[in-house]
């Protein structure tokens, strides 16, 4: 049980921060005038940052143990994406003096790094735990 | 192997005195990394910019003494104007060992950067100030139609977009860790068809800026062992126009001074720390010895010798200080390593991040050290209470 808090309430404390990161904390470049790759990146980053929210809700309320293991096996790929957007698919500014690169950049990889290593090793846990049980029943 | 279990099974003997050992360790050590870390980033920023202040003086227009010194020490041009001829009267001067020209046009927007760029023009025959930071190998000579571009100005396949019209990049500069970084150079030769550029691109320039026969600052070296006051006061009779002079090389002076009582600062602030975690070291070490009074006592009985139980008492805290101090140096890691751009604009001072083999020797000695710190901190209590008689340690407190 202690494990099922502890790492529901990271996903649910790690998805607001996403939401927060480029749109409060540390904003993506001004849109104004005119819309940049960050723009689109920040709203993508904010729309994965609402479903690892809900996913970390639904991780609470659910005991079993093999859909917690889906939630964090759909979280681990959650950040593969905000990745893939942030540096890939959308990116961001080209210029490394933009507010996005100075700030947005390595703040949303720090939270994405840390959801991906609370997701991996909540993955490790359950696949452990569960052998373990499996062998003490035998 | 087995000294490694032991350790941690002496940590999880008490875990929350084991954790009044690890808070502390990590703060210092995040404290000692993250400080250092700004610390060499500001040296090494400073050391850049008096290489980039690198002239004896800087002739200005009158008026622009102000501005030109936030431009010598931001690095942001400003928008100040005189005379070509201001430059051609003081060719002849002498005591004069080398002088070269520039002309500045503030941050105009640029199809390449998705922001505004700083625009100097200058004269590569006679320049000695750009020429040292080009970091790249210089693919062509600098011509009209090409450019140089600061660290942080990103080419597509050689070329850059200004105004419309595309420039061979023919070298990059060096990280300087001033907003140099964002600035690109053009010659002389260039200035016309730039400014024409711009104005058909829509860009606004102020009357001064839309004539080719000025320029921004005029930077002087003079030759060793000469009067600088003389060399001046044959500059101002030669030079038509009024004009300030800037002394870059003080400048810097000063700022270094300014910056070396920072580091006194920090540095006794983190020498007072480091007084006080190991003071609070000691003293939950003692509690943990006193904690293990009969268990030594035991072994003493049982013949382990005093070293080894003296070793025994250590293993735990130099595991702890190990595991902490590394992860303070990560966090202060991902602090000041990937939000460096973000205090370096915070700063508002140049600054420019030690190399990564610098990086990872200061996690080394910050470990190290702290492990010997806290190796130190047990050492005593472990002492005294590994020679205690052994009736003594075995004897219930009031007895």
């Amino acid at each position: 049980m202690k494990n099922r808090i502890i790492s529901s309430i990271a996903y649910v404390v790690l998805g607001i921060l996403l939401i927060l990161i480029p749109t409060v904390v540390f904003p993506v470049c001004d849109s104004s005038m005119m819309k940049m790759a960050c723009y689109y990146t920040g709203k993508a980053v904010v729309g994965i940052g609402i479903i690892v929210l809900i996913l970390g809700v639904v991780s609470i309320l659910f005991k079993d143990e093999k859909v917690r293991l889906g939630i964090s096996i759909a979280i681990i790929t959650d950040t593969v994406l905000i990745y893939l957007y942030t540096f890939k698919l959308i990116g961001l500014c080209k210029n490394e003096t933009m507010d996005c690169r100075v700030a947005t950049e390595p703040a949303l990889l720090v939270a994405t790094t840390i959801l991906l290593l609370v997701a991996l090793l909540n993955v490790i846990f359950i696949i452990v735990t569960n052998k373990n049980k499996v062998e003490s029943k035998n | 192997m087995q000294k490694l279990r032991r350790s941690i099974k002496s940590v999880n003997r008490n875990p929350i005195y084991s954790l009044f050992i690890f808070i502390p360790l990590v703060i210092i050590s995040f404290m000692f990394f993250a400080g250092t870390v700004v610390d060499q980033s500001l040296v090494r920023g400073m050391a850049n910019m008096e290489k980039r202040l690198g002239s004896d003086l800087m002739l200005v227009p009158a008026g622009s003494k102000e501005e030109a010194t936030s431009t010598l020490l931001e690095g942001y041009r400003g928008t100040f104007y005189f005379s070509k001829d201001a430059y051609e009267q003081i060719l002849n001067i002498d005591g004069i060992k080398e002088v070269t020209a520039q002309f500045y046009l503030k941050s105009l927007s640029a199809d390449c950067c998705s922001s505004e760029v700083e625009i100097v023009f200058y004269d590569p025959e006679s320049d000695f100030i750009i020429g040292s930071w080009i970091n790249s190998k210089v693919t062509a000579k600098q011509d009209a139609n090409s450019i140089i571009i600061g660290s942080q100005v990103n080419a597509t396949n050689g070329y850059i977009k200004l105004f419309g019209k595309e420039y061979k990049v023919a070298a990059q500069m060096a990280k300087t860790g001033t907003s140099l970084d964002s600035s690109v150079y053009f010659t002389f030769d260039s200035l016309e068809s730039v400014l024409t550029d711009a104005q058909n691109g829509g860009a606004f320039l102020t009357d001064n800026q839309k004539q080719t026969n000025l320029i921004s600052s005029v930077f002087i070296n003079v030759d060793d062992g000469v009067d600088l006051e003389k060399i001046i006061e044959n500059i101002e009779d030669s030079v038509d126009e009024d004009i300030d002079i800037v002394y870059p090389k003080e400048l810097s002076s000063s700022l270094r001074t300014n910056l070396k009582g920072i580091y006194t600062s920090t540095h006794l602030i983190f020498i007072f720390t480091g007084i006080l975690i190991f003071f609070i070291l000691v003293i939950v070490n003692i509690i943990i010895a006193n904690e293990r009074k009969r268990e030594i006592a035991l072994l003493r009985v049982f013949g382990v010798s005093r070293k080894n139980v003296i070793s025994i008492l250590n293993e735990g805290a130099v595991l702890i200080a190990i595991v902490a101090s590394a992860t303070g140096c990560v966090l202060a890691n991902i602090i000041v390593v990937m939000f460096s751009n973000l205090l370096a604009r915070n700063l508002d001072m140049p600054y420019l991040l030690p190399s990564a083999s610098r990086i990872i020797l200061l996690y080394i000695v910050v470990i190290a050290v702290l492990a010997l710190i806290t190796a130190l901190s047990s050492l005593v209590p472990a002492i005294y209470i590994s020679g205690l008689e052994v009736y003594k340690a075995l004897r219930k407190e009031g007895e």
